[in-house]
């Protein structure tokens, strides 16, 4: 069984009613279909739905801007080139984010010097969330670390993972998705998933010492 | 193997930074663009090379055509050959056109004269003296032939 995942609704009213989804389902095959035939604005819509979650996976997997925006485009550009190949099996979201992640760990391995990080802002809501604003000023013994110093120490953090450890956590802490979907996109089974997500999780706990007490 | 959720509360909510981290504003409303815009890029030199490949696939399986196409080839290196040789200037055309107007005309004798006269080209023709036919210089503008004698060494 799996915890449920932040963020990530687990039913009850929250859940789009079942019709919905289907319609959902439903225009999406339908775009699928076009852009197989060459369709490029049924691609773009498709594009659309999906881009700002494969790009922030491969943001957090490579804590550079500039590289995700890159291996985002290609992702898209290598799934659109291999939609005859698609055959249902899976969902098309599970797809498209196995060729991202694939792409991005493929990528990470070439990279044999770690590159410059290049993160992203924080969204301005960030300083008025309640967990982050206690962890500023009531459990951090750095009182005076500010978030962005944070973000960089997290950042610097995650990098020292090995590319599936960080996988796990990106996927699950940060995207909220669940156990099953992951080892969906990761080919491998729930239990593998589990226990890489414990051992990420202690080696940043261990990292990140000075600011989690 | 999971731990106990109260473990990593607090990695959890430093985690939550992570949510917060935005590409530069209006990013993605150019992301799906740029992709089908590079999707367009890639398929336009496929779709171009495409008959230039049928072409030169057709010359190595088609004796016939490859030998045709030598030929026209050949043949155009000749021709452009020939035409670089052949004088089209300017003043060839002057002559042909002053030539038909002496036939119509029996009082052009004077100015087929004239016109014989013209060296090349190069000579300037502002007057042309000819009846009937306008002059392309200012009217009135009169030609008076230059008397140049060299002094006597």
């Amino acid at each position: 069984m799996s915890d449920p995942a932040p963020g990530k609704t687990t039913g009850g009213s929250n859940e789009p009613p079942e019709a919905v989804v289907r319609d959902d389902q439903k225009e999406e095959r339908d775009m699928i279909r076009r852009a197989t035939h060459g369709d490029l604005g049924a691609y773009d819509d498709l594009v659309k739905r999906y881009q700002e979650r494969i790009y922030a996976t491969i943001y957090h997997m490579t804590s550079n801007h500039e590289d995700a925006n890159d291996l985002a485009q290609e992702a898209f550009i290598k799934a659109f080139q291999a939609l005859k190949s698609f055959k249902g099996g899976s969902s098309f979201y599970t797809w498209v984010y196995r060729i991202a992640v694939n792409k991005t760990i493929n990528f990470l391995k070439q990279r044999k010097n770690r590159s410059q990080m290049s993160l992203n802002d924080l969204d301005f809501n960030a300083e008025h969330d309640p967990d982050l604003v206690a962890l500023i000023s009531d459990k951090t013994p750095r009182r005076e670390a500010g978030l962005a110093e944070l973000q960089e120490k997290l950042n610097e953090a995650m990098q020292k993972l090995s590319d599936f450890h960080r996988l796990v956590v990106t996927l699950h802490d940060v995207q909220g998705m669940s156990h099953e979907e992951i080892a969906a996109i990761m080919d491998c089974n729930i239990g593998t998933v589990r226990s890489r997500l414990f051992y990420a999780r202690q080696q940043l706990q261990a990292y990140l010492s000075d600011y989690l007490k | 193997m999971t731990g106990a959720p109260e473990e990593f509360e607090s990695l959890r909510k430093l985690l939550k930074i992570k949510q917060y981290e935005q590409p530069p504003p209006g990013y993605f409303k150019n992301f799906a663009g740029n992709v089908t815009a590079r999707l367009e890029d890639q398929a336009a030199p496929e779709e171009e090379g495409l008959w230039v490949r049928k072409f030169f696939g057709l010359l190595q399986t088609n004796p016939l055509a490859a030998g045709f196409f030598g030929v026209a080839m050949c043949g155009l290196l000749i021709l452009g050959i020939v035409f670089s040789y052949v004088d089209v200037s300017p003043a060839s055309g002057t002559l042909g056109s002053l030539t038909e107007l002496q036939g119509q005309d029996q009082s052009g004798a004077l100015a087929l004269n004239q016109a014989d006269n013209l060296q090349s080209s190069t000579s300037p023709v502002l007057s042309t003296n000819l009846p009937g036919v306008p002059s392309l210089g200012v009217q009135g503008f009169g030609i008076q032939p230059v008397n140049f004698t060299a002094p006597a060494q």
